[in-house]
């Protein structure tokens, strides 16, 4: 059933605003929206964001043992020797199938994560990432085809993990522009995206900014209280906020300030209404942070949203020494809570309507670094979790790399793979999901035109 | 002898038996108040190792953990001794005891008010912790009639002679018997007139005092108006350094070392040495996510002061060698290619030292724009073979030797002196480096190294990498290329043929046109966007209210939690990438049509904007916790006269150029407490510092 995306007035009273900032909140929760679409799907989804900083070594995720149907040249045992002492040890690994009746491991932390798949909730994306068009070998080694901006460098390539911009730097992150897509489709002026892990440029649309949270803070002004002084030094606070002053950092300062201030105020309201989860989540910072995301999601009729976009992030993942150590101790925390959060969506009853996907910077060298402790260097494409009801899960999808140094897949010497599915097509098989028409996805990801296959099938 | 006799004649009747015997080391053992004593027991005569620890008195005399660490009580007990004892826990009848002496703490010192003193009679009030009653105040070594006021403050009066006139004298704290100690803090004070006609405004002053301090305090805001700002610099880069606790003698932990930058930070007499090094230490990244232990740290923060004023190839080589640099960015222990276990070389530093501390991506124009090729594209400065190529440099390195141990291929964990090399640890076939330079093969790892690091430091990109960088750091986002182009020109050449000059480079980016366009600011008629306005870092937001307030710290505050909460823990930055790129571009719809760079920005999201509300929130109304307290008594003295306070606030925190529309909310919050009472007069103070401090027009600084 669709409903006209005419802005509907914010469903939270303007009394639980309190006196702060209700006519601030509402024109800047009321600005035009450009992009935003024709027509809107009745129904609620969540697109969850997972950005693992610094990397995640691919080759130690998802490892293969026997896979004569989407790759033969691999077999666990060439992975093993050049892996060498960074090889994960065949029993150790998750066994998972592929439709192909091939058998893949999954790193000896991501038990629940081979649970999940097992039980067709999680589908594997393997090599994928940052292309600006389809390239082979021969392309890349000669430059004859456009090249991502400064691959291996983390902050280039987590941008560009975050805007869908290989080339050039994008201002905005295509979770920002899904969002403008979107944004109208939401009952209230609540930002539809929320990070639970600060600024990240993926959060940033062109008309839209979202809303933060820090996982475990108190939400909203303190200090505050119904005495004449008090409501004197408030109601100074808020003309400090608003008066135009004409200076650009003193406006953007109040800007992100008056946002704060509201969206807490809203969130507030909202979350005092709902109902606590009974999921336990597990107490580290990825465990805080979806849990955040599951409470907020689970006032969303409070919050009158019918799509929302979470980030949540993990770091630790440059593992360029002590890999089998922090690489094991990383994903087993992005496993549990991972877990613990479709829990949750089973819990409210959203399982089917919210999609997790994972995004790291790139992939790692299969060829270890020596040192008193391995570790790998950075890389390129890599191997990526969608988890949700939704998902066709129990099924990996993308063209595995052939794990050979100066192999076919390689790059350079080391084992350094070229994507074989953009970020591009990645990300559109989820905004697709979402509900952005096909008319508006070449404004969210501005190279996808130059990938003829079609997206991924995961959803 | 009659004992062992006796035990020799019983083994022979009863072989079952055998005797256990506790020793406990250190003995005799003392220990300083303030700081811990790790006892060892070894057990003999069982395989059953383990012992319980006891003292007496059980109470009241510190503590000792069930691993035999003592730690002493807050304030020395009376006895100063304690009898610590270990138990066999096989052999719960075999002991052994030690007497433990506890000593005064050792006194550490932050800083002297005034800093200057008359010709004459005068009295000073030190600040700073661990005094004890008893204590003296040392005035270039001798004693001064004390005071003792509190474990964190004394009073001194003594004499000054003409002859000391413009002379610096070392202030020390000696703390009495048992266990004697004197403070090795570098705390001075100068003799000579305190003030004198001011030669500048108090705009310029204060508005420096934010780029080249941690914001204005009364004193120095009236000193600089004394003398200027050249004359303010070249006696900031002859302050001595105010030093970090030393790991090995004080037991401090991580969170102490964080204490004292905030001591130094609020009271340190070198401020444009502090601020130089916290952005050094931007740039050049390591994290305590990883470096976590004072061992690791200090060492580091230490280079990063010492060379503040140095040569940057200097800082350069020392950050290069630094163990602590080392493990984080992996050139410790960095093995050559290892064809037997099909290894390489580790890239991690030679990518970073490269991206991110010295020539960055692409290649620069001489005002840190980029070079175009004719297609319009930016030049990148190397590819992945150079990266490979340095990495090959950087191999063969360890920790330092431990003295007294032998060099090793990976030498144990050590931080104090420079990484060592072993010689057969390192790649010794040629490379190639930036610009075609060619090392040939066979070199040493040291020869390599200087190689390769001059053949960085002499691209022409680091002038302006490096200037545009501190730039932003210390003055603004947005400075023009013909300004990174000028600090740029100094670095290249500091007027005496030397490149890398950081003091020139230092002046440079502090005393250009643009730098001090911000003295009349947008709310004093001058124009409203100038490159020298940038939001203040949580760690800065700090540091200079406390310091606006004439607050004192020392080292038990806790005010890293109040940056983390803000979203910048102490030197503990998320990635090698800092807290914040220097890249990070304001997002487009806070500034519609306006694209501006806004580095600190990055950590202002919404919610972290709510939390430095709360945060001022707890200063002004609440309290910092212990060891940070604010005196709001000269705000308080004007709160029955409300345009004057407005006034004292504008000069001591908005460069004395409050707009008038934040005044006239200021007075409405003000003029909404009514009374004549002294509370009143307070609350009125409260409330207009409250939301002077924590408005954007006060984090925003011109």
């Amino acid at each position: 059933m669709l409903i006209p995306s005419r802005r509907k007035f914010l469903r939270i009273s303007c009394r639980s605003l309190g006196t702060l900032g209700a006519a601030s909140l509402m024109s800047r929760f009321s600005q035009v929206n450009a992009l935003a679409q024709d027509s809107c799907p009745a129904d609620y989804k969540a697109l969850v964001c997972i950005f693992l900083f610094g990397g995640n070594d691919g080759n130690n995720t998802v490892v293969p043992i026997s896979t004569p149907g989407s790759n033969p040249a691999n077999s666990y045992s060439k992975y093993a020797q050049v892996r060498g002492g960074l090889a994960l040890p065949v029993a150790n690994l998750n066994v998972i199938g592929n439709s192909k009746g091939d058998q893949y491991g999954l790193h000896p932390s991501l038990t629940e994560l081979a649970s999940l798949y097992n039980n067709k909730n999680v589908a594997v994306m393997v090599n994928v990432g940052t292309l600006v068009t389809p390239l082979t070998q021969a392309q890349y080694k000669n430059q004859q085809a456009a090249i991502p901006s400064n691959l291996f460098s983390h902050l280039d390539q987590q941008t560009e993990w975050q805007t869908a911009m290989a080339q050039g730097s994008g201002a905005t992150g295509w979770g920002g522009r899904v969002a403008d897509a979107i944004q109208g489709c939401n009952t209230s002026g609540f930002p539809t995206i929320v990070s639970v892990g600060g600024n990240n440029l993926f959060n940033t649309g062109a008309q839209t900014n979202p809303a933060t949270v820090t996982a475990g803070q108190v939400l909203g002004l303190q200090g505050f209280n119904t005495s004449a002084a008090s409501v004197a030094r408030l109601s100074a606070l808020q003309s400090l906020l608003t008066f135009d002053n004409g200076v650009s950092l003193v406006q953007a300062s109040n800007k992100i300030a008056s946002s704060g201030l509201n969206q807490a105020t809203v969130l507030n309201q909202a979350l005092a209404g709902g109902k606590a989860l009974n999921t336990v989540f597990p107490n580290t910072s990825l465990g805080s942070q979806l849990s955040q995301v599951a409470k907020i999601i689970n006032v969303r009729g409070q919050l009158g949203m019918r799509r929302q976009i979470f980030f949540a992030y993990l770091g630790g993942f440059d593992t360029h020494d002590l890999e089998l150590n922090d690489q094991g101790t990383g994903l087993a925390q992005v496993s549990q809570a991972m877990k613990a959060f479709h829990d949750s969506t089973m819990e409210m009853g959203v399982a089917d309507q919210v999609v997790t996907f994972t995004e790291s910077d790139f992939g790692r060298t299969l060829q270890p670094s020596g040192g008193s402790t391995l570790g790998t260097d950075h890389a390129w494409g890599s191997h990526h979790f969608v988890m949700g009801g939704a998902v066709k899960g129990g099924d990996i999808y993308g063209t595995f790399p052939t794990l050979e140094l100066s192999g076919p897949d390689d790059a350079n010497n080391r084992g350094v793979w070229i994507p074989t599915t953009s970020l591009d097509q990645y990300g559109a098989s989820l905004a697709t999901w979402f509900g952005v028409d096909a008319s508006k996805l070449g404004s969210v990801f501005p190279n996808l035109g130059n990938f003829k296959n079609p997206p991924p099938a995961f959803l | 002898m009659g004992n062992r006799l006796l035990l020799a004649s019983l083994c022979a009747f009863w072989p079952a038996y055998a005797q256990v015997t506790v020793t406990v080391s250190p003995s005799p053992a003392s220990v300083h108040v303030g700081t811990f004593l790790q006892f060892a027991a070894k057990v003999s005569g069982t395989s059953t190792t383990g012992v319980s620890w006891t003292m007496k008195p059980a109470t009241g005399a510190g503590s000792i953990s069930t691993g035999g660490r003592y730690t002493p009580p807050a304030t020395l007990p009376t006895p100063n001794t304690v009898t610590v004892t270990a138990t066999s826990t096989a052999s719960p009848a075999t002991s052994a005891s030690v007497t433990l002496t506890i000593l005064n703490p050792y006194p550490t010192l932050a800083s002297v008010n005034p800093t200057s003193i008359p010709v004459g009679s005068f009295s000073i009030t030190v600040n700073g912790s661990g005094f004890v009653p008893g204590a003296q105040v040392l005035n270039g070594g001798t004693p001064m009639e004390t005071v003792y006021i509190s474990p964190t403050r004394l009073t001194a009066s003594g004499v000054s002679f003409p002859v000391e006139a413009g002379w610096k004298i070392p202030i020390a704290v000696k703390n009495p018997d048992p266990g004697s100690a004197t403070s090795t803090d570098v705390v001075s004070v100068v003799v000579g007139p305190s003030s004198g006609p001011h030669i500048l405004g108090a705009n310029v002053a204060a508005h420096f005092l934010d780029q080249a301090a941690f914001g204005p305090d009364v004193a120095t805001l009236d000193h600089v108006e004394t003398v200027g700002l050249e004359e303010y610099l070249k006696e900031q880069f002859a302050a001595p350094i105010s030093p970090y606790p030393d790991p090995a003698t004080t037991g401090f932990g991580i969170n102490q070392v964080q204490a004292r930058f905030f001591t130094n930070a609020v009271h340190g007499q070198d401020q444009l040495r502090q601020r130089v090094a916290f952005a050094l230490g931007q740039i050049f990244v390591v994290s305590a996510i990883e470096e976590n232990t004072p061992t690791q740290l200090v060492p580091y923060l230490e280079i990063l002061q010492k060379d503040a004023f140095a040569n940057f190839r200097t800082l350069m080589k020392d950050v290069t060698l630094s163990p602590t640099m080392g493990e984080y960015l992996d050139m410790r222990n960095n093995d050559k290619a290892d064809p037997t276990r099909d290894t390489r070389a580790n890239e991690n530093y030679a990518r970073e030292l490269m991206q991110l501390f010295t020539i960055g991506l692409s290649q620069l124009n001489l005002d840190g724009t980029p070079k175009l090729d004719s297609n319009g594209n930016a030049i990148p400065t190397y590819d992945q073979t150079t990266i490979q190529n340095f990495a090959k440099v950087y191999t063969g390195w360890t920790y330092p030797t431990k003295p007294g141990a032998v060099l090793r291929i990976h030498n144990p964990a050590y931080y104090i002196g420079p990484m060592v090399p072993f010689e057969s640890n390192h790649d010794t076939t040629s490379k190639t480096l930036l610009n075609g330079l060619v090392l040939p093969a066979g070199q040493t790892a040291a020869q390599d190294l200087e190689a390769a690091l001059d053949n960085i430091f002499n691209h022409p990109n680091v002038g302006p990498f490096i200037g545009k960088q501190l730039i932003q750091h210390l003055v603004g986002s947005n400075p023009s290329p013909a300004y990174v182009a000028r600090v740029a020109s100094v670095f290249n050449d500091n007027g005496s043929g030397v490149r890398g000059d950081l003091q020139a480079v230092i002046r440079a980016v502090l005393l250009d046109p643009e730098a001090r366009q911000g003295d009349n600011g947008p709310f004093a008629g001058g124009p409203t966007d100038v490159p020298s306005a940038h939001l203040r870092e949580p760690v800065f937001v700090i540091a200079s209210i406390l310091r606006g307030l004439g607050a004192w710290v020392n080292d038990t505050n806790n005010l890293t939690a109040q940056a983390a909460n803000l979203g910048q823990t102490l030197f503990a930055p998320p990635t090698v990438f800092n807290y914040f790129a220097p890249s990070y571009q304001i997002p487009a719809d806070l500034i519609p049509g306006t694209a501006l760079l806004g580095p600190e920005f990055q950590l202002d999201s919404p919610s972290n904007s709510v939390a430095r509300f709360n945060l001022v929130n707890s200063m002004i109304y609440g309290n910092l916790g212990q060891g940070a307290a604010i005196d709001l008594t000269p705000f308080s003295n004007l709160g029955s006269n409300p345009p004057a306070l407005v006034d004292a606030i504008s000069q001591i925190f908005m460069d004395g150029q409050m707009p008038p529309k934040v005044q006239t909310a200021l007075l409405g919050a003000i003029n909404a407490i009514t009374g004549t009472s002294a509370a009143v007069n307070k609350a009125r103070a409260q409330a207009a510092i409250y939301l002077a401090v924590s408005s954007s027009y006060y984090n925003v600084e011109h």
